[in-house]
Protein backbone atom coordinates (compact mmCIF):
# COMPACT_ATOMS: atom_id res chain seq x y z
CA UNK A 1 0.00 0.00 0.00
CA UNK A 2 1.25 3.68 -0.50
CA UNK A 3 2.87 5.46 2.39
CA UNK A 4 0.16 8.33 1.88
CA UNK A 5 -3.41 9.62 0.28
CA UNK A 6 -2.92 9.91 -3.77
CA UNK A 7 -0.20 7.92 -4.34
CA UNK A 8 0.34 5.35 -6.43
CA UNK A 9 3.25 3.65 -5.11
CA UNK A 10 5.00 3.08 -1.72
CA UNK A 11 8.26 4.53 -1.41
CA UNK A 12 10.07 1.12 -1.56
CA UNK A 13 8.30 0.89 -5.09
CA UNK A 14 9.36 4.06 -6.58
CA UNK A 15 12.68 2.95 -5.54
CA UNK A 16 12.61 -0.09 -6.51
CA UNK A 17 11.75 1.39 -10.02
CA UNK A 18 15.09 3.66 -10.43
CA UNK A 19 17.58 0.61 -9.98
CA UNK A 20 19.10 -0.51 -13.12
CA UNK A 21 17.85 -3.81 -14.25
CA UNK A 22 21.51 -5.19 -14.34
CA UNK A 23 21.94 -4.58 -10.34
CA UNK A 24 18.47 -5.81 -10.59
CA UNK A 25 19.52 -9.19 -12.15
CA UNK A 26 22.31 -9.69 -9.92
CA UNK A 27 20.18 -9.54 -6.65
CA UNK A 28 17.68 -11.72 -8.29
CA UNK A 29 20.72 -14.48 -8.62
CA UNK A 30 21.73 -13.85 -4.95
CA UNK A 31 17.97 -14.59 -3.64
CA UNK A 32 17.96 -17.85 -5.87
CA UNK A 33 14.69 -16.18 -7.45
CA UNK A 34 15.01 -17.90 -11.51
CA UNK A 35 11.99 -16.53 -12.54
CA UNK A 36 12.04 -13.33 -11.85
CA UNK A 37 15.75 -13.34 -12.62
CA UNK A 38 14.84 -14.62 -16.35
CA UNK A 39 12.49 -12.09 -16.54
CA UNK A 40 14.27 -9.41 -15.76
CA UNK A 41 16.83 -10.56 -18.38
CA UNK A 42 14.62 -10.14 -20.36
CA UNK A 43 13.56 -6.35 -19.48
CA UNK A 44 17.11 -5.53 -19.87
CA UNK A 45 16.77 -6.51 -23.43
CA UNK A 46 13.54 -4.75 -23.99
CA UNK A 47 14.88 -1.16 -22.44
CA UNK A 48 18.32 -1.74 -24.87
CA UNK A 49 16.21 -3.00 -27.71
CA UNK A 50 13.58 0.56 -27.45
CA UNK A 51 16.65 3.02 -27.36
CA UNK A 52 18.80 0.93 -29.98
CA UNK A 53 15.73 1.56 -32.48
CA UNK A 54 15.61 4.84 -31.41
CA UNK A 55 19.21 6.02 -31.52
CA UNK A 56 19.66 4.37 -35.07
CA UNK A 57 16.00 6.42 -36.54
CA UNK A 58 17.59 9.54 -35.17
CA UNK A 59 21.04 9.17 -36.47
CA UNK A 60 19.28 7.83 -40.08
CA UNK A 61 17.25 11.08 -39.73
CA UNK A 62 19.68 13.66 -38.84
CA UNK A 63 22.08 12.30 -41.24
CA UNK A 64 19.06 12.36 -44.29
CA UNK A 65 18.71 15.58 -43.25
CA UNK A 66 22.39 16.82 -44.23
CA UNK A 67 22.24 14.50 -47.35
CA UNK A 68 18.58 16.41 -48.85
CA UNK A 69 20.01 19.99 -47.59
CA UNK A 70 23.85 19.81 -48.28
CA UNK A 71 24.10 16.71 -50.25
CA UNK A 72 26.81 13.94 -51.21
CA UNK A 73 29.81 16.03 -49.56
CA UNK A 74 28.45 16.97 -46.72
CA UNK A 75 27.34 13.06 -45.60
CA UNK A 76 30.65 12.29 -45.88
CA UNK A 77 32.47 14.90 -44.29
CA UNK A 78 29.69 14.54 -41.36
CA UNK A 79 30.28 11.05 -41.48
CA UNK A 80 33.94 11.68 -41.15
CA UNK A 81 33.93 13.84 -38.43
CA UNK A 82 31.40 11.52 -36.67
CA UNK A 83 33.67 8.44 -36.63
CA UNK A 84 37.12 10.02 -36.38
CA UNK A 85 36.45 8.98 -32.91
CA UNK A 86 36.53 5.22 -34.30
CA UNK A 87 40.36 5.49 -34.95
CA UNK A 88 40.78 5.12 -30.99
CA UNK A 89 39.33 2.04 -30.96
CA UNK A 90 40.92 1.05 -34.24
CA UNK A 91 44.18 1.64 -32.06
CA UNK A 92 42.36 -0.66 -29.61
CA UNK A 93 42.37 -3.73 -32.05
CA UNK A 94 45.44 -3.34 -33.22
CA UNK A 95 47.05 -3.95 -29.64
CA UNK A 96 45.28 -7.77 -29.84
CA UNK A 97 45.67 -10.65 -32.24
CA UNK A 98 43.41 -11.52 -34.94
CA UNK A 99 41.60 -14.08 -32.76
CA UNK A 100 40.92 -11.28 -29.83
CA UNK A 101 39.72 -8.82 -32.56
CA UNK A 102 37.06 -11.11 -33.69
CA UNK A 103 35.82 -11.66 -30.29
CA UNK A 104 35.87 -7.78 -30.07
CA UNK A 105 33.89 -7.35 -33.02
CA UNK A 106 31.41 -10.06 -32.32
CA UNK A 107 30.92 -8.44 -29.06
CA UNK A 108 30.30 -5.28 -30.93
CA UNK A 109 27.93 -6.87 -33.28
CA UNK A 110 26.04 -8.25 -30.06
CA UNK A 111 25.33 -4.91 -28.96
CA UNK A 112 22.85 -4.60 -31.88
CA UNK A 113 21.00 -7.22 -30.12
CA UNK A 114 20.43 -10.06 -32.78
CA UNK A 115 22.69 -12.89 -33.77
CA UNK A 116 25.79 -13.39 -34.69
CA UNK A 117 27.97 -15.53 -37.07
CA UNK A 118 31.62 -16.24 -36.65
CA UNK A 119 33.54 -18.40 -39.24
CA UNK A 120 37.28 -19.07 -39.08
CA UNK A 121 39.49 -20.26 -42.28
CA UNK A 122 43.30 -20.48 -42.65
CA UNK A 123 43.70 -16.51 -43.42
CA UNK A 124 40.66 -14.61 -41.77
CA UNK A 125 37.62 -14.12 -39.67
CA UNK A 126 34.38 -13.72 -41.01
CA UNK A 127 31.80 -12.20 -38.97
CA UNK A 128 28.00 -11.08 -40.04
CA UNK A 129 25.00 -10.29 -38.43
CA UNK A 130 22.49 -12.66 -40.62
CA UNK A 131 19.13 -10.04 -39.89
CA UNK A 132 21.75 -6.67 -39.61
CA UNK A 133 20.40 -5.42 -35.92
CA UNK A 134 21.12 -2.00 -37.50
CA UNK A 135 20.48 -0.83 -40.94
CA UNK A 136 19.15 -4.11 -42.07
CA UNK A 137 16.69 -4.50 -39.75
CA UNK A 138 15.55 -0.83 -40.58
CA UNK A 139 15.27 -1.72 -44.67
CA UNK A 140 13.00 -4.84 -43.24
CA UNK A 141 10.68 -2.62 -41.36
CA UNK A 142 10.32 -0.35 -44.55
CA UNK A 143 12.19 2.64 -42.61
CA UNK A 144 13.20 4.09 -46.24
CA UNK A 145 9.71 3.54 -47.22
CA UNK A 146 6.70 6.04 -46.38
CA UNK A 147 5.53 7.36 -44.35
CA UNK A 148 9.25 7.35 -42.67
CA UNK A 149 11.22 8.27 -46.11
CA UNK A 150 14.92 7.57 -44.80
CA UNK A 151 17.41 8.56 -47.16
CA UNK A 152 18.89 6.69 -50.33
CA UNK A 153 22.05 7.87 -51.76
CA UNK A 154 21.06 8.03 -55.51
CA UNK A 155 24.82 8.71 -56.98
CA UNK A 156 27.18 5.71 -56.50
CA UNK A 157 30.20 6.76 -54.70
CA UNK A 158 33.10 5.68 -51.98
CA UNK A 159 30.53 5.52 -49.11
CA UNK A 160 28.17 3.64 -51.26
CA UNK A 161 30.67 1.00 -52.09
CA UNK A 162 29.88 1.94 -55.57
CA UNK A 163 26.17 1.60 -55.64
CA UNK A 164 23.07 3.59 -56.53
CA UNK A 165 19.91 3.84 -53.70
CA UNK A 166 22.24 3.11 -51.15
CA UNK A 167 20.32 3.11 -47.61
CA UNK A 168 22.16 6.30 -46.02
CA UNK A 169 22.46 4.61 -42.59
CA UNK A 170 24.72 1.68 -44.10
CA UNK A 171 27.04 4.43 -45.65
CA UNK A 172 28.96 4.63 -41.86
CA UNK A 173 30.25 0.77 -42.86
CA UNK A 174 32.35 2.61 -45.79
CA UNK A 175 33.35 5.28 -43.73
CA UNK A 176 34.82 2.60 -40.93
CA UNK A 177 37.20 1.54 -43.42
CA UNK A 178 38.19 4.41 -44.77
CA UNK A 179 39.15 6.10 -41.13
CA UNK A 180 40.70 3.26 -40.59
CA UNK A 181 43.16 3.29 -43.77
CA UNK A 182 43.34 6.92 -43.46
CA UNK A 183 45.01 6.87 -39.91
CA UNK A 184 46.99 3.54 -40.38
CA UNK A 185 47.48 2.76 -43.87
CA UNK A 186 45.34 -0.18 -43.35
CA UNK A 187 41.73 -1.11 -42.10
CA UNK A 188 41.18 -3.44 -39.39
CA UNK A 189 38.30 -5.22 -41.10
CA UNK A 190 37.42 -5.54 -44.41
CA UNK A 191 33.60 -5.54 -45.55
CA UNK A 192 31.71 -7.37 -48.68
CA UNK A 193 28.49 -6.45 -48.69
CA UNK A 194 24.98 -8.46 -50.65
CA UNK A 195 24.29 -7.74 -53.68
CA UNK A 196 20.97 -6.01 -51.96
CA UNK A 197 21.35 -4.44 -48.96
CA UNK A 198 19.06 -5.91 -46.61
CA UNK A 199 18.51 -9.05 -48.35
CA UNK A 200 21.85 -10.81 -46.94
CA UNK A 201 24.55 -9.89 -44.12
CA UNK A 202 26.97 -7.88 -44.86
CA UNK A 203 30.52 -9.72 -44.14
CA UNK A 204 33.08 -8.55 -42.11
CA UNK A 205 36.76 -9.67 -42.28
CA UNK A 206 39.43 -9.78 -40.38
CA UNK A 207 42.61 -11.00 -42.15
CA UNK A 208 45.08 -12.64 -39.73
CA UNK A 209 48.15 -11.67 -41.44
CA UNK A 210 47.27 -8.12 -42.60
CA UNK A 211 49.23 -8.57 -45.74
CA UNK A 212 47.03 -10.98 -46.92
CA UNK A 213 43.96 -8.22 -47.55
CA UNK A 214 43.28 -8.63 -51.36
CA UNK A 215 44.09 -4.64 -53.14
CA UNK A 216 40.54 -4.88 -54.06
CA UNK A 217 39.54 -3.39 -50.54
CA UNK A 218 42.11 -0.82 -51.02
CA UNK A 219 41.26 0.19 -54.43
CA UNK A 220 37.56 0.94 -53.78
CA UNK A 221 38.57 4.08 -51.97
CA UNK A 222 40.84 4.86 -54.25
CA UNK A 223 43.67 3.65 -51.30
CA UNK A 224 47.21 1.78 -52.48
CA UNK A 225 47.96 -1.27 -50.61
CA UNK A 226 50.87 -0.24 -48.11
CA UNK A 227 54.09 -2.52 -47.46
CA UNK A 228 53.35 -4.07 -44.13
CA UNK A 229 55.59 -5.22 -41.97
CA UNK A 230 55.13 -8.72 -40.95
CA UNK A 231 53.43 -9.09 -37.62
CA UNK A 232 55.17 -11.94 -35.49
CA UNK B 1 40.13 -28.93 -29.10
CA UNK B 2 40.25 -27.11 -32.34
CA UNK B 3 39.10 -28.62 -35.42
CA UNK B 4 41.45 -28.33 -37.64
CA UNK B 5 45.21 -26.24 -37.23
CA UNK B 6 45.85 -22.55 -38.12
CA UNK B 7 42.69 -22.17 -36.16
CA UNK B 8 41.84 -20.45 -32.85
CA UNK B 9 38.79 -21.41 -31.85
CA UNK B 10 36.50 -24.56 -32.21
CA UNK B 11 33.31 -24.50 -33.83
CA UNK B 12 31.37 -24.65 -31.08
CA UNK B 13 33.33 -21.69 -29.65
CA UNK B 14 32.23 -19.80 -32.71
CA UNK B 15 28.78 -20.73 -32.39
CA UNK B 16 28.96 -19.69 -28.91
CA UNK B 17 30.40 -16.14 -29.92
CA UNK B 18 27.80 -15.28 -31.76
CA UNK B 19 25.22 -16.54 -29.26
CA UNK B 20 22.50 -13.04 -28.37
CA UNK B 21 24.23 -12.65 -24.49
CA UNK B 22 20.50 -12.48 -23.72
CA UNK B 23 20.24 -16.13 -24.68
CA UNK B 24 23.25 -16.93 -22.98
CA UNK B 25 22.14 -15.79 -19.84
CA UNK B 26 18.58 -17.35 -19.74
CA UNK B 27 20.86 -20.76 -20.59
CA UNK B 28 23.03 -20.02 -17.51
CA UNK B 29 20.26 -19.99 -15.59
CA UNK B 30 18.47 -22.64 -16.69
CA UNK B 31 21.60 -24.84 -16.12
CA UNK B 32 21.79 -23.63 -12.80
CA UNK B 33 24.78 -21.39 -13.54
CA UNK B 34 24.69 -18.68 -11.64
CA UNK B 35 27.51 -16.87 -11.41
CA UNK B 36 28.04 -17.24 -14.84
CA UNK B 37 24.47 -15.80 -15.47
CA UNK B 38 25.80 -13.09 -13.49
CA UNK B 39 28.63 -12.68 -15.62
CA UNK B 40 26.82 -12.99 -18.72
CA UNK B 41 24.16 -9.72 -17.71
CA UNK B 42 27.18 -7.78 -16.94
CA UNK B 43 28.53 -8.46 -20.13
CA UNK B 44 25.26 -7.65 -21.56
CA UNK B 45 25.23 -4.57 -19.94
CA UNK B 46 28.56 -3.27 -21.49
CA UNK B 47 27.55 -4.53 -24.81
CA UNK B 48 25.00 -1.72 -24.55
CA UNK B 49 26.72 0.62 -23.09
CA UNK B 50 29.37 0.62 -25.60
CA UNK B 51 26.74 1.18 -28.94
CA UNK B 52 25.16 4.03 -26.71
CA UNK B 53 28.15 6.03 -25.84
CA UNK B 54 29.22 5.67 -29.64
CA UNK B 55 25.74 6.54 -30.88
CA UNK B 56 25.34 9.47 -28.33
CA UNK B 57 29.00 10.70 -29.35
CA UNK B 58 27.60 10.03 -33.07
CA UNK B 59 24.24 12.08 -32.67
CA UNK B 60 25.92 14.89 -31.32
CA UNK B 61 28.33 15.10 -33.44
CA UNK B 62 25.82 15.37 -36.77
CA UNK B 63 23.86 17.93 -34.87
CA UNK B 64 27.00 20.30 -34.63
CA UNK B 65 27.58 19.39 -38.35
CA UNK B 66 23.96 20.67 -38.67
CA UNK B 67 24.35 23.64 -36.45
CA UNK B 68 27.59 24.77 -38.00
CA UNK B 69 26.57 24.60 -41.79
CA UNK B 70 22.93 25.15 -41.44
CA UNK B 71 22.61 27.21 -38.07
CA UNK B 72 19.83 27.46 -35.49
CA UNK B 73 16.50 27.22 -37.47
CA UNK B 74 17.91 23.99 -39.54
CA UNK B 75 18.49 22.24 -35.98
CA UNK B 76 15.44 23.11 -34.80
CA UNK B 77 13.69 21.63 -37.66
CA UNK B 78 16.37 18.77 -37.97
CA UNK B 79 15.60 17.72 -34.40
CA UNK B 80 12.16 18.27 -34.89
CA UNK B 81 12.31 15.44 -37.47
CA UNK B 82 13.75 13.20 -35.44
CA UNK B 83 11.46 13.16 -32.66
CA UNK B 84 8.28 13.12 -34.83
CA UNK B 85 7.41 9.92 -33.94
CA UNK B 86 6.64 11.23 -30.35
CA UNK B 87 3.25 12.04 -31.12
CA UNK B 88 2.31 8.70 -31.29
CA UNK B 89 4.32 7.73 -27.72
CA UNK B 90 1.96 10.40 -26.72
CA UNK B 91 -0.87 8.60 -27.22
CA UNK B 92 0.49 5.49 -25.79
CA UNK B 93 1.28 7.62 -22.77
CA UNK B 94 -2.01 8.69 -22.19
CA UNK B 95 -3.58 5.44 -22.88
CA UNK B 96 -2.36 4.50 -19.13
CA UNK B 97 -2.40 6.53 -15.67
CA UNK B 98 -0.05 8.58 -14.81
CA UNK B 99 1.32 6.05 -12.38
CA UNK B 100 2.10 3.75 -15.43
CA UNK B 101 3.29 6.63 -17.27
CA UNK B 102 5.70 7.40 -14.93
CA UNK B 103 6.56 3.43 -15.01
CA UNK B 104 7.42 3.66 -18.74
CA UNK B 105 9.23 6.94 -18.56
CA UNK B 106 11.27 5.29 -15.84
CA UNK B 107 11.91 2.48 -18.01
CA UNK B 108 13.41 4.62 -20.79
CA UNK B 109 15.55 6.28 -18.53
CA UNK B 110 16.84 3.18 -17.26
CA UNK B 111 17.77 2.53 -21.23
CA UNK B 112 20.08 4.51 -20.37
CA UNK B 113 22.16 2.54 -18.07
CA UNK B 114 22.33 4.74 -15.17
CA UNK B 115 20.22 4.43 -12.21
CA UNK B 116 17.18 6.84 -11.89
CA UNK B 117 15.27 8.32 -9.24
CA UNK B 118 11.45 8.23 -8.95
CA UNK B 119 9.52 10.85 -6.87
CA UNK B 120 5.98 10.97 -5.75
CA UNK B 121 3.78 14.23 -4.43
CA UNK B 122 0.05 14.58 -4.48
CA UNK B 123 0.44 16.82 -8.01
CA UNK B 124 3.03 14.44 -9.79
CA UNK B 125 5.89 12.06 -10.62
CA UNK B 126 9.78 13.10 -11.09
CA UNK B 127 11.97 11.05 -12.45
CA UNK B 128 15.59 11.60 -13.44
CA UNK B 129 18.58 10.39 -14.57
CA UNK B 130 21.07 10.04 -11.92
CA UNK B 131 23.91 11.03 -13.34
CA UNK B 132 22.27 11.83 -16.79
CA UNK B 133 23.97 8.99 -19.03
CA UNK B 134 23.31 11.10 -22.37
CA UNK B 135 23.88 14.27 -22.47
CA UNK B 136 24.94 14.91 -18.77
CA UNK B 137 28.01 12.35 -19.66
CA UNK B 138 29.41 14.38 -22.30
CA UNK B 139 29.54 17.19 -20.20
CA UNK B 140 31.01 15.82 -17.70
CA UNK B 141 33.60 14.01 -19.50
CA UNK B 142 34.26 17.28 -20.87
CA UNK B 143 33.49 16.29 -24.79
CA UNK B 144 32.64 19.57 -25.90
CA UNK B 145 35.87 21.26 -24.51
CA UNK B 146 38.39 18.24 -26.02
CA UNK B 147 36.19 17.64 -29.58
CA UNK B 148 36.43 19.93 -32.44
CA UNK B 149 33.25 18.67 -33.67
CA UNK B 150 30.95 18.94 -30.79
CA UNK B 151 29.32 21.79 -30.67
CA UNK B 152 27.22 24.18 -28.31
CA UNK B 153 24.35 26.22 -29.26
CA UNK B 154 24.99 30.40 -28.76
CA UNK B 155 22.13 31.97 -28.46
CA UNK B 156 19.36 31.11 -26.31
CA UNK B 157 16.05 29.97 -27.93
CA UNK B 158 13.84 26.99 -27.90
CA UNK B 159 15.42 24.67 -27.97
CA UNK B 160 17.92 25.74 -25.42
CA UNK B 161 15.59 26.10 -22.92
CA UNK B 162 16.27 30.43 -23.52
CA UNK B 163 19.85 29.65 -22.40
CA UNK B 164 23.00 30.73 -24.18
CA UNK B 165 25.77 28.39 -25.24
CA UNK B 166 23.79 25.27 -24.66
CA UNK B 167 24.96 21.61 -25.60
CA UNK B 168 23.74 20.89 -28.81
CA UNK B 169 22.61 17.18 -27.53
CA UNK B 170 20.50 18.50 -25.03
CA UNK B 171 18.43 20.76 -27.30
CA UNK B 172 16.32 17.17 -27.66
CA UNK B 173 14.96 17.49 -23.99
CA UNK B 174 13.49 20.33 -25.40
CA UNK B 175 12.25 19.21 -28.47
CA UNK B 176 10.59 16.15 -26.15
CA UNK B 177 8.65 19.22 -24.15
CA UNK B 178 7.40 20.86 -27.74
CA UNK B 179 6.82 17.94 -30.22
CA UNK B 180 3.73 16.59 -27.55
CA UNK B 181 2.29 20.36 -27.05
CA UNK B 182 2.05 21.44 -30.74
CA UNK B 183 1.03 18.30 -32.17
CA UNK B 184 -1.70 17.61 -29.15
CA UNK B 185 -1.94 20.29 -27.01
CA UNK B 186 -0.18 18.57 -23.98
CA UNK B 187 3.42 17.74 -22.80
CA UNK B 188 3.52 14.27 -21.89
CA UNK B 189 6.42 15.18 -19.30
CA UNK B 190 7.81 18.77 -19.00
CA UNK B 191 11.58 19.08 -17.84
CA UNK B 192 13.56 21.51 -15.87
CA UNK B 193 16.96 21.91 -16.38
CA UNK B 194 19.23 21.54 -14.26
CA UNK B 195 21.25 24.88 -12.91
CA UNK B 196 24.62 23.32 -13.60
CA UNK B 197 24.16 20.85 -16.96
CA UNK B 198 26.63 17.73 -16.19
CA UNK B 199 26.60 18.49 -12.91
CA UNK B 200 22.95 17.86 -11.46
CA UNK B 201 20.01 16.15 -12.60
CA UNK B 202 17.65 17.56 -15.37
CA UNK B 203 14.38 16.83 -13.86
CA UNK B 204 11.30 15.28 -15.95
CA UNK B 205 7.81 15.75 -14.27
CA UNK B 206 4.33 14.00 -15.04
CA UNK B 207 1.59 15.59 -13.39
CA UNK B 208 -1.52 13.36 -12.10
CA UNK B 209 -3.56 15.91 -13.77
CA UNK B 210 -2.79 17.56 -17.09
CA UNK B 211 -4.39 21.07 -16.38
CA UNK B 212 -2.30 21.19 -13.13
CA UNK B 213 0.66 21.68 -15.42
CA UNK B 214 1.86 25.34 -14.59
CA UNK B 215 1.50 27.79 -17.41
CA UNK B 216 5.39 28.92 -17.51
CA UNK B 217 6.07 25.10 -19.17
CA UNK B 218 3.85 26.82 -22.09
CA UNK B 219 5.12 30.19 -22.35
CA UNK B 220 8.99 29.41 -22.29
CA UNK B 221 8.20 27.98 -25.43
CA UNK B 222 6.02 30.46 -26.81
CA UNK B 223 2.95 28.37 -26.72
CA UNK B 224 -0.07 28.78 -24.39
CA UNK B 225 -1.69 26.63 -22.20
CA UNK B 226 -4.80 25.14 -23.38
CA UNK B 227 -8.09 25.35 -21.26
CA UNK B 228 -8.76 22.71 -19.00
CA UNK B 229 -10.20 19.59 -19.67
CA UNK B 230 -12.33 17.24 -17.50
CA UNK B 231 -9.69 14.07 -17.32
CA UNK B 232 -13.02 12.46 -15.93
Amino acid sequence: MPDKKNRFFTKSELKQMGVETVDRIQQAVDAGKQEETKKLVRRMYREAFFLHENYRDWITSLLSYIYRHNGDKAVYEALHDAFEQLSIIMDTYRSVDAGRQAEMLAAGFRGHLTSVVVEEDDDKFTVMMPLCGSAGRSIANKGYGKPTNFARIKNPQKLTFGKHDFPIFCAHCAMEEIIAMEKTGYPVWVIDIPETMGAGPCKYHIYKDPEKIPIKYYRRYGFKKPALKKRK
Amino acid sequence: MKDREKRSFTMAELEEMGTPTVDLVQQAIDAGELEKAKKLARRMFREFSSLHDFWVSEVTTLLSYIYRHNGDEAVFKAVSECLEELSNAADAYRSQDSGRQAQMLAAGLRAHLTPVVVEEDAEKFTVMMSPCSSGGKLISNKKYETSKNLAKIKKPQRITFGRGDFPIYCANCAMENIVPMEKTGYPIWISDVAEKLGETPCKLHIYKDPDKIPAKYYERFGLKKPAPKSTK
